[in-house]
């Protein structure tokens, strides 16, 4: 029984991991290979002739591969920050309507990104309006809705709270200001909640794609998610090879990172 | 083990995504690094031309031969070659010990002789043999009456009025005279062969004597004379182009001097040869322009003459000055000149981007490398395409081809290199 159940979860894992298996594979396969038709995972000849055109004549690439990191890293610093700050407020701060402003952070997480995308466009036509500022078509009009988003302080104030407040306590009785409290104590034991933020965010970000949609008119600053479909229709020859280098960076960071995820979200609760 | 050689393969994996990464963030120096570099020019319609250069001289257009009537031996030549003579001028002077040996007769005699042989024919054909003739007349009158006589002796012989001797001897004295007619007869027919012959033989005499006086009078005015003292005088203006030995026989016919009769651009022409390779270039080619640094000299040549050198396979060709001047022309120094022809090309291109480079002719086969654009969404790759070509005319950079009609504004590879093969992939160097 326990052996049939092995078999069946290899099968269910290999449709899984098949799409991921044959990407890899064919970024070694020629084009006059991969368009013979035949469905095969182990290429007849080992090519590197995709990786090849993409270091050289497809240096392109590599613009819209940064492209992706900027926008990505930018909202992963900004997102860490606001809420290792905000989530530090809620857990441990007494003020003014702190539950309140709370409920309507978890509103925001249960709405759709699809739903506040309209508003978002509202405000920043708003603002172009009123201050002169470009942000559509700017990688700013990404960057700014990806930061202030509430997953990040719900994350991070789940693990503050779990901080117990005596060692909050004793370190005010002995003289400690917020800030020293939040950078002594706080942070070292959020490492790991901030790894899995860091990783969440990197994931929910590297493969945004109806933000650059909507926002970004310039083909030169889509991020690679989007550009990808671009590269199937338009340069099919090294479309395997561009979906490897696509997915290397996530899965670096999942696998140095899987400890502290695991880690994180048992510790948040959210698992 | 296998632990290790999942490290191994995972090292593997890590540094080879790392380097692709790496170089392709650098893409541009990668590209600049590793693939061929091409220059690539795209075919025009346009005129071009095609010069050969050539060297060749100044030769007079007319020259005299100066010869004398005999073998001679020279003293001394008062010019040298390359010096302008004019009408009167002494140009040398021979042994008059040695003298003048000549084979021609004296026009005079030969004329007196040839006088006497038309008399001699006049008398010869007047000949008529009358006496001969009468003699023979005579005869035959004779042995008329002489035969009437022997008829009548007959019959009174059969009458018996006459004995048969009388009659015997009768018929003796005919038969003897039949024969001196006979012989008369054959003495005027040989007269008369003789004569016919004798006829002939001068009218041979006469004709001898008229070639010969013919020849003579030529060989007058083929060969220069001699005054008294020994010295012989230039009859025209020109300049020295060669001259012979002295202190040495020369044989009649031997040219002592000669001399071009040169007087400006107009009595010259330009005698070049080049390689017989050229002939179909040098066919229709009209003019050569002369490079010179002489103001003076006319700069353009009408080609004339071109005829092929046989066994030498060279083309000699030959052309008259354009826009004299008056000025004199430099003989034999070589100058310098161009052919230039003009073709328009609908597609050309430079020397350089067809293979092979070595021998451009108008008909032969060769190839060009033309750069193929593959376009896609992360740039253009471009692929190097050889498509063989014909060539149709040949300049001196570049050369007209058929055989990329079916591309549209092909980029073609002006720098081909070893590297430069079909399919390779190349960057275009702007």
């Amino acid at each position: 029984m326990k052996k049939l159940l092995l078999v069946v979860l290899l099968i269910i894992s290999l449709l899984y991991v098949y799409p991921i298996i044959f990407t890899f594979t064919s970024s070694f396969m020629s084009y006059e290979e991969i368009m013979s038709g035949n469905i095969h995972i182990i290429p007849e000849e080992f090519n590197l002739q995709q990786y090849y055109s993409i270091i050289t004549f497809k240096g392109e690439y590599f613009h819209y591969f940064l492209n992706s990191i900027k926008l990505t890293s930018i909202i992963i610093f900004g997102q860490v920050i606001i809420g290792i700050f905000a989530a530090f407020a809620f857990a441990k701060m007494d003020f003014v309507a702190r539950n309140l402003i709370f409920i309507l952070y978890i509103l925001a997480i249960l709405l759709p990104f699809q739903v506040t995308l309209v508003p978002n466009y509202l405000v920043f036509d708003k603002i172009q309006r009123l201050i002169n500022i470009k942000i559509f078509d700017t990688h700013t009009a990404i960057i700014l809705p990806g930061i202030f988003t509430s997953f990040g302080v719900i994350l991070l104030r789940q693990f503050i709270r779990n901080i117990p407040n005596e060692i909050i306590e004793t370190a005010m009785l002995d003289g400690a200001s917020y800030t020293k409290i939040l950078f002594k104590i706080v942070l070292p034991i959020l490492r790991p909640a901030i790894f899995t933020l860091i990783i969440l965010t990197f994931i929910d970000n590297w493969n945004l794609v109806e933000q650059a949609i909507i926002f970004l008119d310039s083909p030169s600053k889509l991020p690679l998610s989007v550009f990808l479909e671009n590269i199937y229709y338009n340069d099919f020859k090294v479309f395997y090879a561009g979906a490897v280098l696509y997915i290397i960076p996530s899965l670096i960071l999942f696998i140095k990172g899987e400890k502290y995820l695991m880690e994180g979200l048992n510790i948040g609760g959210l698992k | 083990m296998e632990s290790k050689v999942l490290k191994i393969s995972k090292n593997t994996i890590i540094t080879f995504f790392t380097l692709v990464f790496i170089l392709g963030f650098f893409s541009k120096s990668v590209v600049n690094l590793f693939i061929p570099k091409v220059q690539v020019t795209t075919p025009v319609k346009s005129t071009f031309s095609r010069t050969l250069n050539i060297k060749g001289k100044i030769v007079p257009k007319e020259k005299v031969k100066i010869r004398l009537a005999g073998s001679v031996i020279v003293e001394d030549y008062f010019v040298k070659i390359g010096e302008k003579v004019e009408k009167g001028d002494p140009l040398l002077k021979i042994n008059k010990n040695y003298g003048v040996k000549s084979s021609y007769k004296d026009i005079d005699e030969l004329k007196i002789d040839l006088k006497k042989e038309k008399f001699k024919l006049e008398r010869l054909q007047n000949t008529t043999y009358n006496i001969d003739k009468m003699n023979v007349q005579l005869l035959e009158e004779k042995m008329k009456n002489m035969k009437e006589e022997i008829k009548k002796l007959e019959k009174l012989y059969k009458a018996g009025a006459i004995t048969a001797n009388k009659l015997h001897v009768k018929k003796q004295n005919l038969k003897s005279l039949e024969i001196n007619l006979k012989k008369e007869k054959l003495m005027l027919q040989e007269k008369r062969k003789e004569n016919q012959l004798e006829i002939q033989e001068t009218l041979g005499n006469i004709e001898n004597l008229e070639t010969e006086i013919s020849e003579a009078k030529n060989a007058k005015n083929f060969y220069y004379e001699i005054s008294s003292d020994g010295i012989c005088y230039s009859d025209v203006d020109g300049i020295v182009l060669n001259t012979n030995d002295t202190e040495v026989i020369l044989p009649q016919d031997t040219v002592l001097i000669e001399l071009g009769l040169v007087k400006n651009f107009n009595s010259v022409k330009f005698v070049t040869k080049i390689p017989e390779k050229y002939y179909n270039f040098i066919s229709d080619a009209d003019m050569i322009k002369i490079n010179s640094q002489n103001d003076k000299m006319p700069d353009q040549v009408n080609i004339t003459e071109v005829s092929k050198v046989i066994n030498n396979k060279m083309i000699k060709i030959e052309g008259e000055f354009l826009n004299d001047n008056n000025s004199f022309p430099i003989i034999n120094k070589e100058i310098k000149g161009i052919i230039e022809k003009k073709y328009v090309g609908e597609k050309t291109v430079p020397k350089i981007a067809v293979i092979p480079h070595d021998k451009f002719e108008a008909g032969k086969k060769g190839h060009v490398y033309i750069v193929l654009e593959e376009k896609g969404a992360l740039g253009t790759e471009y692929i190097v395409k050889r498509v063989n070509i014909t060539i149709k005319d040949v300049g001196d950079d570049v050369v007209s081809i058929d055989g990329i009609d079916m591309y549209d504004n092909p980029k073609i590879v002006i720098n081909p290199s070893f590297k430069i093969r079909d399919g390779v992939k190349v960057r275009i160097w702007e």
